[in-house]
């Protein structure tokens, strides 16, 4: 019942937030959204002015070849132009895929392996002025796959499927072969199918650059931008600048506003305590990550959808992330290779006790596989029980599996809070169906490493997964295809190596438009069906909280990448 | 003289040597792969092994510390895996933010601890005396973390609410920030504040936070080292001369109780480096500390070893300079 309600709740929000955006568009009067993850009104607000920002932390980098926190894809959805985009629209709507730079979704040959994009040129333009073309694209992309850039996306993502990339060297006028343009086409050749291509090509990775940035492996700290706003300067460790796009006309009419003329990031060591002291008397506007988690609950009741504080308006937002958290079950280990077992498990855990030790508002009790971001999340069906226990059903289960308990099960997790709190509820939940869990806590780096080698002792590994893009691949079937399972540096936790279920994830990948989407929700539904093979105990879905300074309005909580930062205002 | 120069000059090569040795071992030993930290977390092990290769983490342990070593002599310390700065601008851009912590509080806890200590050497027993000893027991066992969280907040926070606890109202202003570093030397692009003014403003709550702990050590280490001198017989003897009282605390005492007091201090300031770590977290100062701690959660340990490389270096020249500064105040040292 309260998924559904969620979900009521987003398609409200979703249709007040269109209408909204189609009705006001930039405009300064006061319009209701009834939007719950955005702020609810546009408010009079000024044009201009300079909006700061705190970070905990120093970013990564700026380049779009390199960046790949959540704070830096953030600036980058504000600064960048790419051939297709997500609209600055809250839930749903921010996650559905639509041409920006190009003039349409790419062409894709009947054999999967040719995608053509058009991009008219010049209908977007970098604050340099230079128009964006079909050859800003070419470069981005050989920029990923440059060895001397050494981009973690080109590396991992593009090289295996773009024809040319892997023998491509990036010596001076060389291009890779499968990179190609003809007059404003852009044509991409692929040595296997590869239908989450235009899911990558939608990531910063895949931002339009100038023909100048040269290729750097430590990064250009501010590259030309063609978004509403662009990088004006960085200084590592201390400050970055973004500035109002002189040449931005919102040519793909997706209502992308720039209101204010600067936003400053400017100080980016900020403590979490303190940092929510400055934002909250105003010192600081805006900070996606420099809050003190222990504080959530409080500034949710002063400062959330239904605040207290005086000013009346939402300042504090919690919405959800493309983040699953998961226990893997080792199906390799005598505790987990019958797959009842693992479904017992799925019966057995308190999903929302189990959130509630990271904090309030810090997770989303949940059972799926993909989350809302997704495409296939929404086809994917509820099948265990998110708002307690089933007892009854997981003991049932336990014994039909026939084991002998108790059965002793090791748990890997991390020694950091809320960790070892979290391993304890578990502990609890799964003494009640006889499963003993013992548990070893490691650094979470050590316990990463620990996990991905092959015969490393654990049956239970307490994991996370942030989306690299977002589609159902990069949740499946990296997650969960074992046709390759290295020694070391493995990422299927649970070494599941399904001959099956790789077929129908490759298959999966294969397809496109809502064939994909339901073959992708089948396969995460299949595994929890019964019968179904269970690698995983997925128990919620991460969040993003932002909190803002009381001048800030006209929030936009873009469904893929959080706040939109081209959408703050400075009220009036 | 100059034996004893190349001696010290000599240990303090090895010792540097040995420092940076046991650091290498120590993040060698630690099982994490920096290379799959690195390549990212859905990186192919054929991915791994190119940044391994790349990152020069393929070769054996002695190789990787020959070449760190070789390139520490040409003054480079490598670059971050995070983000691939040159750790020598991460330094660069670090130590002075750590210098005008240590520096100021140091200068802020002596000036501090001399009057109070020398006060209460002169009148001890009386309600002053007790009054700083109560000073002195508190500074000694508040943390400094508690310390500078109440500080911000009083004199950061509540300032700008215009109202303390719901019962004293005020009009609201701003006294000092939360937290923050401004340049000295003026305002970067897109920072908010710069120059001697928003420096020193920035600065004030963390140099007081830092300064309390150290200023009750000295007030204690002045105060009985003042004592022990004005017992001393020539102290007595310029007093029956009929020295004038001021000019024997100026002359006899403080001279000769400050002599053991300026040794401490200068092991402090390099110790203190370590010390500033807590107050520049609370305060989001970027410094050393602050850098070495974010580094060593997100395993970009050639930060990390930069930095305690840098400090180790600071801590050996300034023991150094001890050393050297003693032998030439104190012959018989030389002799030892």
């Amino acid at each position: 019942m309260r998924r559904r309600g969620f979900w009521v709740a987003l398609a409200a929000l979703t249709v007040g937030v269109v209408l909204l955006a189609a009705g006001c568009g930039s405009s300064s009067s006061n319009n209701s959204s009834g939007a719950g993850g955005s702020s609810t009104s546009i408010p009079p607000h000024q044009t201009g002015g300079t909006i700061t920002v705190a970070l905990s932390g120093n970013v990564d980098y700026l380049d779009p070849a390199l960046a790949y926190y959540q704070s830096t894809w953030q600036i980058e959805y504000s600064t960048c132009v790419k051939l297709t985009n997500y609209k600055d629209l809250p839930g749903d709507a921010g996650h559905v895929i639509y041409p920006e730079a190009a003039s349409a979704l790419p062409t894709v040959s009947s054999d999967g392996l040719t995608y053509t994009y058009t991009v008219p040129s010049g209908r977007f333009k970098f604050n340099t002025g230079e128009p964006v073309t079909a050859q800003s694209f070419q470069h981005a992309l050989e920029r990923d796959l440059n060895p001397t850039q050494a981009s973690y996306f080109g590396s991992v993502f593009l090289k295996p499927v773009i024809a040319g990339a892997a023998t491509f060297k990036g010596k001076p006028g060389e291009h890779v072969s499968g990179i190609t343009v003809s007059g404003d086409q852009l044509i991409i050749k692929l040595v296997t199918p590869d239908a989450g291509l235009i899911s990558k090509l939608t990531t910063p990775f895949a931002c339009s650059v100038s023909k100048d940035t040269p290729i750097d492996s430590k990064g250009v700290h501010a590259p030309a931008g063609a978004g509403p706003y662009y990088v004006a300067s960085y200084t590592p460790n201390r400050s970055i600048v973004l500035k109002k796009n002189p040449n931005w006309t919102d040519a793909a009419g997706y209502h992308r506003p720039a209101y204010a003329d600067e936003i400053d990031y400017t100080s980016l060591t900020e403590n979490t305590d303190q940092g929510t002291l400055q934002i909250r008397n105003g010192q600081i506007d805006y900070s996606p990550d420099a809050l003190a988690p222990a504080q959530y609950f409080q500034l949710n009741k002063e400062f959330g959808p239904k605040g207290t504080w005086s000013g009346g308006y939402q300042r504090f937002f919690i919405t959800p992330g493309a983040i699953v958290s998961y226990l893997a079950l080792n199906v390799t280990r005598p505790a987990f290779s019958n797959p009842l077992v693992r479904q017992a498990v799925n019966y057995a855990i308190d999903r929302p006790a189990i959130s509630q030790t990271s904090g309030y508002g810090a997770s989303i009790p949940a059972e799926k596989y993909l989350p809302p971001q997704i495409a296939g999340s929404a086809q994917e069906k509820v099948v265990y029980p998110v708002n307690g226990p089933d007892l009854t059903k997981a003991k049932a289960l336990m014994q039909q599996a026939g084991v002998t308990t108790p059965i002793t099960a090791v748990l890997y997790t991390c020694n950091q809070p809320p960790c070892p709190d979290r391993a304890a509820v578990i502990q609890a939940n799964l003494k009640a169906i006889g499963i003993n869990v013992v548990v070893k806590q490691f650094d979470r780096g050590v316990q990463f490493g620990k996990e991905g080698t092959k015969g490393e002792p654990f049956d239970i590994a307490d994991e996370g997964w942030i989306a690299d893009y977002y589609d159902a691949y990069d949740f499946l079937n990296i997650l969960l295809d074992g046709s390759n399972l290295p020694a070391t540096n493995g990422n299927d936790f649970s070494y599941i190596n399904d001959p099956t279920l790789n077929k129908a994830m490759e298959a999966a990948n294969k397809l496109t438009g809502d064939a994909r989407n339901n073959a992708y929700g089948a396969i995460a539904t299949g595994l929890k069906e019964p019968g179904g093979l269970a690698p995983w105990a997925p128990r919620s879905f991460g969040t993003n909280i932002d909190f803002f300074g009381p001048k800030v309005g006209c929030q936009v909580n873009q469904g893929s990448y959080g706040m939109a930062l081209n959408s703050f205002c400075i009220r009036s | 003289m100059t034996r004893y120069v190349i001696r010290r000059l000599l240990w303090a090569v090895v010792l540097f040597l040995a420092v940076t040795l046991v650091t290498f071992v120590i993040f060698y030993l630690i099982p994490v792969d920096p290379a799959r930290a690195a390549a990212g977390k859905a990186a192919s092990p054929a991915e791994i092994k190119v940044v391994a290769h790349r990152l020069y983490l393929d070769r054996p342990i002695y190789m990787q510390y020959v070449h760190f070593v070789d390139r520490l002599l040409h003054g480079d310390l490598g670059y971050s895996y995070s983000s691939r700065q040159h750790i020598n601008d991460v330094i660069r851009q670090a130590a002075p933010i750590t210098a005008s912590l240590v520096i100021g509080g140091a200068i802020l806890w002596m000036l501090i601890a001399i009057p109070i200590g020398v006060f209460s050497a002169l009148k001890p027993r009386s309600l002053a005396d007790r009054t700083a000893m109560i000073f002195v027991l508190a500074g000694i066992s508040v943390h400094p973390v508690w310390l500078a969280l109440v500080a911000s907040y009083l004199f950061g926070y509540v300032p700008t609410t215009g109202s303390f606890l719901g019962i004293i109202h005020f009009p609201a202003f701003d006294l000092f920030p939360i937290q923050g570093y401004c340049s000295l030397s003026g305002a970067a692009p897109g920072e908010i504040c710069g120059g001697p003014y928003d420096w020193a403003k920035h600065l004030i709550l963390p140099w007081t936070t830092f300064a309390i702990g150290y200023a009750a050590f000295y007030v204690r280490l002045i105060r009985a080292n003042t004592i022990e001198v004005l017992n001393e017989d020539f102290v007595r003897t310029a007093r029956a001369k009929g020295v004038k009282p001021s000019m024997v605390i100026r002359s006899h005492v403080l001279r000769n109780a400050m002599l053991p007091v300026v040794t401490a201090f200068g092991m402090d300031i390099a110790l203190a480096m370590a010390g500033a770590v807590l107050t520049e977290l609370v305060f989001g100062l970027p410094g050393l500390g602050y850098t070495a701690i974010h580094s060593l959660f997100q395993f970009d340990y050639p930060v990390t070893l930069g930095v305690v490389v840098f400090a180790s270096f600071v801590v050996i020249i300034a023991n150094l300079a001890v050393d050297l500064l003693y032998a030439w105040i104190d012959p018989r040292i030389r002799l030892s």
